[in-house]
């Protein structure tokens, strides 16, 4: 009988559908605090620098 | 709880502002001469040893990132360049005049972050914008210098204003001219008259938070800009951190697409850190 090789038993990696920058950063916290920054102008949509804030602070780069 | 100040009485408080030591005021008159060489200008520094310090420091932070130690002043202000200097020293000469005055709930520390922050984003903007930016980053630093004013002059009153802000969660200028009558832009320009600042200087203090108004200058667009960008970039790290209103007039006049402000956003907060460290009385 020919032995079959156990399985190595892997750490749990991270979830396929998950983006990597997810993984490391708390960005549901991060978004939290900059439209807390941006409170004063809540009614408005919210502004190009509250978006270009908001960009930044996720890691995304801009357009070229 | 409400008062009424008016300009008289704010100008009366700076008559208990401690005067500028004499060799700062030599300094500062000289460095804004045109034809002062970098020997007379390190000669002046090489007076005032916090100045000295502050100066090599910067000089040999990261931020140059200078392989070899330098080790004089005149050295330091030769790799500096004379804009920088002079902003340095200017920036020290007001920092040191201002003492902590004891007003609950002022937190001065972060008043000279945000105000170091807004310097060098005044600076970088005009770096994008051509224009002066040795008078930038002065204008950055002294915007809400008025602030100081109105917490030294009247420190009681000033906690009632923190108060209005903490309790009504509006912007600092809202919380003044509802509680005091008047706000840290005309305490402001009472010290810049008080001072002999130069008229740039003034129109940039009396318009940083309405650039749109008639006369009130490119530079009162740049800081304006600068300001709001400051508070939204977290760098006095307070929990109460508001981005005022920003003019989208002045927003479009300096014409900054997405990728520039991605940089100016990672400039400022690389400057900062360094900066601020030199800087931070």
């Amino acid at each position: 009988m020919t032995p079959v090789p156990r399985p190595i038993a892997l750490a749990p990696g991270p979830p396929a559908t998950a983006p990597p920058d997810e993984l490391s950063q708390p960005w549901p916290m991060v978004r939290r605090r900059v439209d807390l920054l941006f409170r004063s102008a809540a009614e408005a949509p919210p502004s190009r620098l509250h978006r270009l804030i908001l960009a930044y602070r996720m890691g995304r780069e801009p357009p070229p | 709880m409400t008062y009424a100040l008016t300009y008289d009485d704010i100008v009366n408080g700076l008559d208990d502002l401690p005067p500028l030591p004499a060799a700062v005021m030599e300094l500062l008159r000289s460095v804004d001469a045109d034809d002062i060489g970098i020997a007379v200008l390190a000669q002046k520094v090489s007076h005032d040893p916090a100045l000295t310090a502050k100066t090599l420091r910067l000089a040999n932070s990261s931020l140059y990132g200078l392989q070899v130690k330098l080790t004089t002043v005149q050295q330091a202000i030769t790799y500096l360049g004379f804009q920088t200097t002079r902003s340095l020293i200017k920036a020290v000469a007001v920092t040191r005049c201002f003492a902590d005055r004891g007003c609950a709930g002022f937190n001065q520390e972060a008043f000279w972050r945000h105000s170091i922050a807004s310097a060098i984003c005044a600076k970088l903007l005009a770096r994008h914008a051509r224009f002066n930016q040795d008078y930038a980053f002065t204008a950055g630093l002294l915007h809400d210098i008025g602030r100081l004013v109105l917490v030294g002059g009247f420190p009681r009153h000033y906690e009632q204003v923190l108060l209005r802000r903490r309790e009504q969660d509006v912007v600092l200028l809202q919380a003044e001219r509802e509680v005091l009558g008047i706000d840290h832009v005309e305490a402001g320009l009472a010290l810049a008259e008080h001072w002999h600042f130069s008229d740039t200087m003034r129109l940039a203090i009396g318009g940083h938070h309405a650039p749109e108004q008639a006369g009130a200058g490119y530079l009162a667009t740049i800081v304006h800009v600068a300001d709001a960008i400051a508070h939204a970039l977290d760098l006095a790290r307070t929990d109460d951190e508001l981005v005022p209103p920003l003019s989208e007039a002045a927003w479009n006049q300096l014409g900054l697409d997405d990728g520039m402000c991605h940089r100016l956003f990672q400039e400022t907060e690389l400057q900062y850190d360094e900066i601020a460290q030199v800087l931070l009385p």
